[in-house]
Order: C-alpha cells, then structure tokens, then sequence
C-alpha cells in the first residue's frame, strides 16, 4: 500500500486534523534540526550565547511532545483510525519522541561547548567533532524530509548510514582517548569532548529509529532490529 | 486487595526471568515479520477442509447482476466478517450460503456453493434441513409472538430433535444459557418474548437458532439496532459462540469486524475484493478499495 494520501476522507475536519498533525510533527522537526545546529555552532564557535539559546528553547521542544501527544490521543478517541491513517498516527506518536530525545542530545552538546568555554580548551578536536556533527546533522535533516515526503527508499538508505556515524563515533573516541594519555592535564576537557561525540551519535540512532517509523508508514511493515540487507531484499526493489 | 495485587506483580517480576529466556528463544524472528506473505489472500481464498466452499458465484435479481466470480471459503470455527458499502452484495452473499435467496423470484445464482463438500444447491437438498445447519440471525430482534420458552424450542420440535418434554426443558435451558440470556429470563421463560428489551430480544433469536444445534450461525447486522451495551453483550456472544460454531457475520461497524472476526473480506459493487486476516486489513490492507474503504475515504 504505497499510495499514501491523507486528505481523501469523507470527513474534512478528520482531513485537517490529520493534516495538523503531519504539520507540526514537521515544525517540531524543523526545530529539533535548529536547535541541533545552533548547538553545534556554539561548539565550533565557542559561543555562550548560542549555547544559552539552545538550553533556553529546550522548553518549547517539550512542550510541542506534550501537544502532539495529545492530538494523536484524541484522533485515536475520536475517529479510530485504520490503515495508513493509524500507521500515520503511531508512526507521529514514535517519532516526536525521538524528537524530543534529540532536543535533549542537543542541549548536551551545547552543555559541553559552555564547559570547554569556561576551560578555556584549545584544541583540533573542534574540527573533528564538528565534522561528526555535521554528517549527523546531514542524516537527521534527510531522515526529516523522508518522513515529510513519505519517502521509503530514501529512509531505507539512511538507516544503512547510521553505520557509518557509529564507525566515525568510534574512531573520533580513539583519538580522544589516545590524546588523554598524551596530555593528562587536559583529561577533564577530553571528557567533555567524548561525551559531546556519544550525544551526537545517539542522534543519530534517534534519526534512524525515525526512518524506520518512516518505512512503517509507507510499507506497513515493522522493520526494528532486523537486519536491513533482509528488509532492502524484500520489501525494494 | 492491594498487598494480593502486589503478589501478583512480584509473581510476573519472577516470570520474567523465564520469559526472557523464552524470547531469546524464539525470536524476536528477523525473518518473520517479513516473510509473511499477503498475495494470495487478495480477492479470494481457499483453506484446506473448509466449512463453506464457494467458487465462481455469481448472481442475479432478473437482468441484474450483484454478486460476480466470488470465491471464499469459511474455515471450521472461524468468524468471517462480511464489509462493505451498501448495495455491495455481501448480504446477497450472505443469504446465499442458507438459500434465504430462493424464496426470492427473479433470483438466478450461479456456480458452487459447497458445506462440508456437499453442494447445497443440489436437486436433493432440502433447504428446509440446511436451514437447520446453517441458522440466521437477522438485523432487526424478531422473536415470534409467543412465550420465551416456545420462542426457543420452536426449532427443536419441528425438527424432531427431543423425545420427550424433560429433554426439550434442558435444550431450551442449554441454548438460552449459551446465548447469555439465561439469568436474565429463568424466571419468566414462559412470558411473552416481544416484552424483552432489544438486546435481550436479539439474544433469544440467538439462542433460537443455537437449540436447532446448526452448524453455522449467519448474522445479518445482529447488532445494529442495538445500544452499544447490548452490542457488547453480542460480540462477547460471538466470542463464545466461536468455539463451537462457525460465524459469518455482515455488519456496517467496521470497529465490530475488526473486533469479533478473524477474517475479513470486503465486497465493493459485487466483486470480492480482498479477503485477509483481520488483523492485516485494518493495519495494513493491500488493495486501495479497502484502505479507501476502512478509513472513510469514499465520498
């Protein structure tokens, strides 16, 4: 079932309530993607004021979970939904909350920039991280437009990429590690930075369960912890 | 309470270990999920040792046609729910499977319809006794204008299934019991069966059709003039009923298909268009109709 059109019910209102919601799962999106790049900016800039910006709009992230949330709850109440339009539902329902946990892994990211601030740290690793950072932010602004254009081949792909932050995620922390037995006196900054490098993977893990909720949605097939060469064998072309 | 609840909790927490274990075993499956296969379920089905059978069914009210090349078994035990808009044949279809269709002039039906591998359309098939295997229960309660308990063993005596009057008490007893009707009438079963509510009426023209000891059990919208307490009351019913009978049910609530059936099949203008486990229709339906259908996309 790959014809996916969500405002051909008899009922107009159920139209818009679902077109609200498919609106505001994107706007959330879009915001989440925002706060993560101004995060990554204040890293690679070294900017206070990015950082507080970013701690400061945790709150509205929050609050837009909490008012999907309960959209969703009351179409569920109101029109029981079926087929794509319940895959939609709980495909929306999964998603914010990744949303909301990439939110909170920005917010980490832009705690780490503060603190490398206030240790007045200097070091090439800014170039390394932001490189990570950047391909995450890559993925995650993808897996967003695949789920906005119901695009399943593009988010099969983007689960395959999830890989391949994890391998640079692994290989940033090697550098770090072998550069804290190099330089002891700067372990505490190091820290900082390695736990900066793991928020940005798990985004990435959160982008990837996105993309899976993305696959459900169009393909109506749950597709979690199987192995993708299996899913792309049997369900692409 | 709370401390047998807490029991129950700290039993489960101890299960748990176990059924982890058991998960690990088991799966979760990688190629499960995937490897279910749809294809052949889509517009027919046939299953092995099927109830009803029925191949290329056609028919026809005069030069009009309502049902075209319907083929789809009902398994042994099975509730099989029966969707679609009006006018698109599935009561047609439905009144079929007892021959309800013959009394009706201008109606011509066309290829097999099979129950246990008897064609019940043959020369020599009294629709009379079918009738007796396959019982209806029909939109609106109809209880006849008699007591309660004559309502019930209507069916029997016709049919000559009791000696005596001690054998017919406990058929009538055991058939309003079944119907979960029985408490509620013990003590007027010989009251008129017109002075029951609805839902209750509804019930007795279940427990009607379950004292003739039929096979299967048709319903035709049981519970659409029905309050939502009364239809409850009836799913329930056909949950039960399920473990001796099969089910075919037409109903407009697409809610009740998905809750009573394990199979679904939804007609649109005549034609089967697909049949599947119910479970997989309202999640993930594979023809468009059908989707178009369940979420209310037909203007």
């Amino acid at each position: 079932m790959e014809h996916l059109e969500f405002d051909q019910h008899t009922s107009k209102e159920y139209n818009n309530e679902l077109e609200d919601v498919r609106n505001h799962l994107l706007k959330m999106g879009g915001m989440v993607e925002n706060q993560l790049r101004k995060a990554m900016l204040s890293l690679k800039d070294k900017s206070f004021e990015l950082a507080n910006d970013v701690l400061a709009k945790g709150d509205v992230i929050d609050e837009m979970e909490i008012k999907l949330d309960g959209e969703c709850t009351r179409i569920i109440a109101k029109r029981q939904p079926a087929a794509s339009d319940l895959r939609l539902i709980i495909a929306v329902m999964k998603s914010i909350t990744d949303l909301e946990r990439i939110g909170d892994q920005a917010e980490k990211v832009a705690y780490v920039a503060k603190d490398l601030i206030q240790l007045d740290y200097q070091s090439p690793f800014y170039v390394e991280i932001d490189h990570l950072g950047q391909k995450v932010l890559g993925v995650l602004s993808a897996s967003l437009n695949a789920l906005a254009r119901l695009d399943a081949d593009q988010a099969v792909e983007l689960v395959e990429k999830d890989e391949v932050i994890n391998a640079h995620f692994r290989e940033l922390n090697d550098h770090i590690i072998s550069q804290m037995v190099k330089t002891p006196q700067a372990i505490k900054s190091l820290l900082h930075l390695s736990h900066g490098a793991k928020a940005l993977e798990r985004i990435g893990d959160h982008a990837k369960n996105i993309c899976e909720y993305t696959i459900y949605l169009v393909k109506g097939k749950d597709i979690r912890h199987t192995d993708i060469q299996k899913v792309k064998d049997k369900l692409f072309d | 309470m709370v401390i047998s609840m807490m029991n129950e909790r700290v039993a489960e927490l101890n299960l748990g270990i176990d059924m982890t274990q058991e998960i690990k075993q088991n799966g979760p499956d990688d190629s499960g999920i995937l490897d279910v296969t749809y294809s052949e379920t889509v517009g027919e089905y046939q299953c092995k040792d099927a109830k009803f059978s029925t191949r290329d069914v056609n028919v026809y009210y005069a030069n009009n046609q309502a049902i075209f090349d319907v083929n789809l078994d009902v398994g042994r035990n099975e509730v099989i729910a029966l969707i679609g808009p009006s006018g698109c044949g599935k009561s047609t279809f439905l009144r079929c499977l007892n021959r309800m269709n013959d009394t009706i002039d201008i109606c011509r039906i066309d290829g097999q319809i099979h129950l246990d591998g008897q064609d019940i359309y043959a020369k020599k098939q009294d629709p009379v006794l079918l009738r007796a295997r396959v019982g209806m229960v029909f939109q609106k309660p109809n209880p006849f204008p008699k007591s309660i308990y004559d309502n019930v063993a209507y069916g029997p005596r016709i049919h000559g299934l009791t000696k005596n009057k001690a054998e017919l008490d406990d058929l009538v007893e055991d058939a309003l019991i079944k119907a979960g009707l029985f408490d509620e009438v013990k003590d007027r079963l010989h009251g008129p069966g017109t002075g029951l509510s609805g839902g209750q009426q509804q019930r007795l023209c279940i427990a009607r059709t379950i004292a003739v000891q039929p096979e299967v059990i048709l319903m035709d919208e049981p519970a659409s003039a029905l309050d939502p307490i009364a239809t409850a009351k009836i799913e329930e019913l056909i949950n039960e009923l399920k473990e001796n009978y099969t089910i075919v049910i037409v109903t407009h609530s697409m809610q009740q298909a998905a809750r009573v059936s394990q199979r679904t099949a939804y007609f649109h203008m005549g034609r089967l268009i697909e049949v599947g486990d119910t479970n997989q229709i309202f999640t993930n339906p594979r023809h468009e109709l059908t989707e178009k259908y369940i979420t209310g996309r037909f203007g």
